[in-house]
């Protein structure tokens, strides 16, 4: 769009008459780069608009990718933590529920979430099992090599014991 | 509504709600409690939700309606009266100005600006709601909408082609 249709739009936009639509087509003409000088004052103003738009989702991000790098090794220590503080509090209107760093207020979505997340933990427990008993089963073959070359080291002693007897007499 | 229904409402609107509260509150904690006490109340009322025809609207009404409440509350307990009601700062923070970033001082325009401008400016420049929607919202009429949005849009005008002369 040409500067001259710019500058009516933002007559226009001063004057709370312009739509949504043209408002999104000042601020795009605003936020790209080579605005004329003449018009250079008002690119602080849409750029505050847009940086208030992204403050408060920027910061949730940051707190949510926080929050899943915890769960998985912690998840155990929440689900106790969830219930200890469930015991602690007598009311129900007095929990505060936390999914994802965000704060929740449907209680059975978040005691649906802890489910799943006790499911998801209950089956990672299992695997540790499973390979748990694989390395009992190593540890065992390798206990029973051990106790054949002792067995093997008792023979040869015996043997040369035998040998040296004989060469005696 | 269901649960569902619910938290796909909650997570869409949540980030405006907190960001009109923290424009009208200014505190980080209590931003965050009018966003719980207002989700809180609104999935008490869910069954109800369905007869309203602007939820988005609705949602914002009541977190204005919270914030006021919160602003009266710290009125009550200072006993002074609160900047953010209605005060009309007639002087310009030039002297901050002149080393800060503008983009910064827009923010500090509105911040200066009577409350009802504030709201208005912010609920359409920055969360992009139809005047109607603006209506809703703050209990006003569409036309003083557009008037205080135009003043408000003028008065920002006006202030920074005087840092840029």
């Amino acid at each position: 769009m040409n500067e001259q249709k710019i500058k009516v739009l933002l007559e226009r936009y001063f004057e709370g008459e312009t739509s949504l639509p043209e408002e999104r087509t000042l601020r795009d003409f605003f936020l790209a780069e080579n605005v004329p000088a003449s018009l250079k004052p008002y690119v602080a103003m849409f750029a505050f608009y847009e940086e208030e738009k992204k403050a408060v989702c920027g910061s949730a991000r940051k707190r949510t990718a926080g929050i899943r790098l915890w769960l998985p090794t912690g998840a155990a220590a929440a689900i106790a933590l969830f219930f200890a503080v469930r015991a602690l509090l007598p009311q129900q209107e007095a929990y505060i529920y936390y999914v994802d760093g965000e704060r929740v207020y449907n209680r059975e979505a978040v005691i649906a979430f802890a489910d799943d997340k006790l499911q998801l933990f209950s089956a990672s427990v299992q695997r540790a099992k499973n390979g748990m008993t694989a390395l009992e089963k190593l540890n065992g073959a390798a206990h029973s090599l051990k106790q054949f070359d002792e067995i093997q080291q008792k023979i040869m002693y015996h043997k040369n014991k035998k040998s040296d007897k004989d060469e005696k007499d | 509504m269901d649960k569902t229904g619910f938290n796909q409402l909650m997570a869409h609107l949540r980030p405006k709600m907190y960001r009109f509260a923290l424009a009208l509150v200014k505190r980080n904690d209590e931003a965050d409690d009018v966003v719980q006490d207002v989700g809180m109340t609104l999935w008490k009322r869910r069954a109800d939700l369905s007869s309203v025809r602007n939820l988005e609207a609705y949602a914002m009404h009541a977190v204005k309606n919270r914030c006021t409440d919160y602003l009266r509350s710290r009125l009550n307990k200072t006993g002074e009266l609160c900047e953010a009601l209605h005060v009309v700062h007639e002087h310009t923070p030039y002297a901050s100005v002149e080393q800060a970033d503008t983009v910064a001082f827009v923010g500090k325009l509105i911040e200066r600006l009577p409350l009802q401008q504030q709201m208005v400016i912010r609920l359409r420049d920055i969360e992009g709601y139809e005047p109607d929607e603006i209506a809703e919202i703050l209990d006003m009429n569409d036309s003083a909408v557009r008037a205080n949005l135009s003043r408000a849009r003028q008065k920002i005008r006006e202030e920074l082609l005087k840092i840029n002369i």
